[in-house]
C-alpha cells in the first residue's frame, strides 16, 4: 500500500472517530489543543486504526501519539513492523 | 496557591505584632513558631495528598467504536471487563469504571509526574459496593487511593485521592 493511501485512509478514521470534516484535520492536528480529540476518542482512534491496518499499537505508542504527524508515522512503523514478522 | 497563603500568613503575624507591647515578644514568638509549624505541616500535607475529579458520559460507551475488544482491553483489565459486561446495561458501569480511571490518574499525577495507563489501575467493588482502586505499577505500593463514583441518568462523576499509606 503507497504512503500516500495509507495517508488517507489514517484521515479518514480520524475524521470518522472525531466527527470532524477531514478538511479540518493537518499534521499540526494536535491532542492538547484539538478539542474534540479527547482520551476516549483517542482509544477509540486507536482501536479502529488497530482493526482496520491488522496492526498492533503499544501503550508507549499510543501515548507518543500526540500529533496527527506523530499518529501517520506510528502506524507506518507499526504496519512495517507487522509485515518484517509476518 | 501555596506561596499566596504563606504571604497572607506572614501578613496576618505583622499587622498582629503592633497589637502587643514588646514584653509579649516571648510569648508572641512561640505563637509564631506554632504557626510557622502549623504552615509546615499544611505543606507537607499539600504534599502528599493528589486529587483527581472526571465527569464521563454514560452514551459514549453504547459507540461501536468504543466497544471494540482492541478498545475495551487497553482501558479495562479482565476482571473489570467480567463484572461490567455482565450487567443488563454495562455502558453506565464501563463509564464510571473509565471515569474512575481518569480521576485516578489525575490524583497520581498531581503527586508526581508518573503517568499511568488505564489498564495499570483496576477498579473494582467491595462486599458492600464501594469502588477499590488496586494499582498494578510496584513503585506506586505505598500510595493509597480512595475513589467514590456517582452518576445520574446520562453522566458518571468520579472524585480520588491519592495519600502515601499511614505506617
Amino acid at each position: 500500500m503507497s504512503e500516500i493511501k495509507i495517508d488517507s485512509r489514517i484521515l479518514n478514521i480520524f475524521s470518522d472517530v472525531l466527527g470532524v470534516p477531514g478538511s479540518a484535520i493537518s499534521d499540526e492536528t494536535a491532542y492538547d489543543s484539538f478539542e474534540q480529540w479527547d482520551s476516549l476518542r483517542h482509544l477509540a482512534f486507536v482501536g479502529k486504526l488497530e482493526d482496520e491496518f491488522d496492526i498492533y499499537i503499544d501503550i508507549d505508542d499510543v501515548i507518543a501519539m500526540e500529533t496527527f504527524a506523530k499518529v501517520k508515522a506510528i502506524v507506518k512503523k507499526c504496519i512495517t513492523e507487522q509485515t518484517v514478522a509476518a | 496557591m501555596r506561596c499566596r497563603s504563606e504571604k497572607g500568613l506572614v501578613s496576618a503575624i505583622d499587622d498582629d505584632a503592633n497589637l502587643h507591647d514588646i514584653e509579649n515578644w516571648s510569648c508572641q514568638s512561640r505563637w509564631m513558631e506554632g504557626l510557622r509549624n502549623m504552615s509546615t505541616h499544611a505543606r507537607d500535607l499539600l504534599g502528599q495528598v493528589g486529587v483527581g475529579v472526571d465527569i464521563e458520559s454514560i452514551d459514549r460507551f453504547r459507540d461501536r467504536d468504543v466497544l471494540r475488544p482492541s478498545v475495551l482491553n487497553k482501558i479495562f483489565t479482565r476482571r473489570e471487563l467480567d463484572y461490567c459486561l455482565s450487567k443488563e446495561s454495562s455502558a453506565p458501569h464501563l463509564a464510571a469504571r473509565f471515569s474512575g480511571k481518569e480521576a485516578v490518574i489525575k490524583a497520581i499525577g498531581s503527586l508526581s509526574n508518573l503517568r499511568l495507563f488505564y489498564n495499570e489501575i483496576e477498579i473494582l467493588n467491595n462486599d458492600i459496593g464501594v469502588p477499590i482502586v488496586r494499582l498494578s505499577r510496584d513503585e506506586l505500593a505505598k500510595l493509597e487511593v480512595k475513589l467514590s463514583l456517582s452518576h445520574s441518568e446520562d453522566k458518571v462523576l468520579a472524585f480520588a485521592l491519592a495519600a502515601e499509606k499511614q505506617q
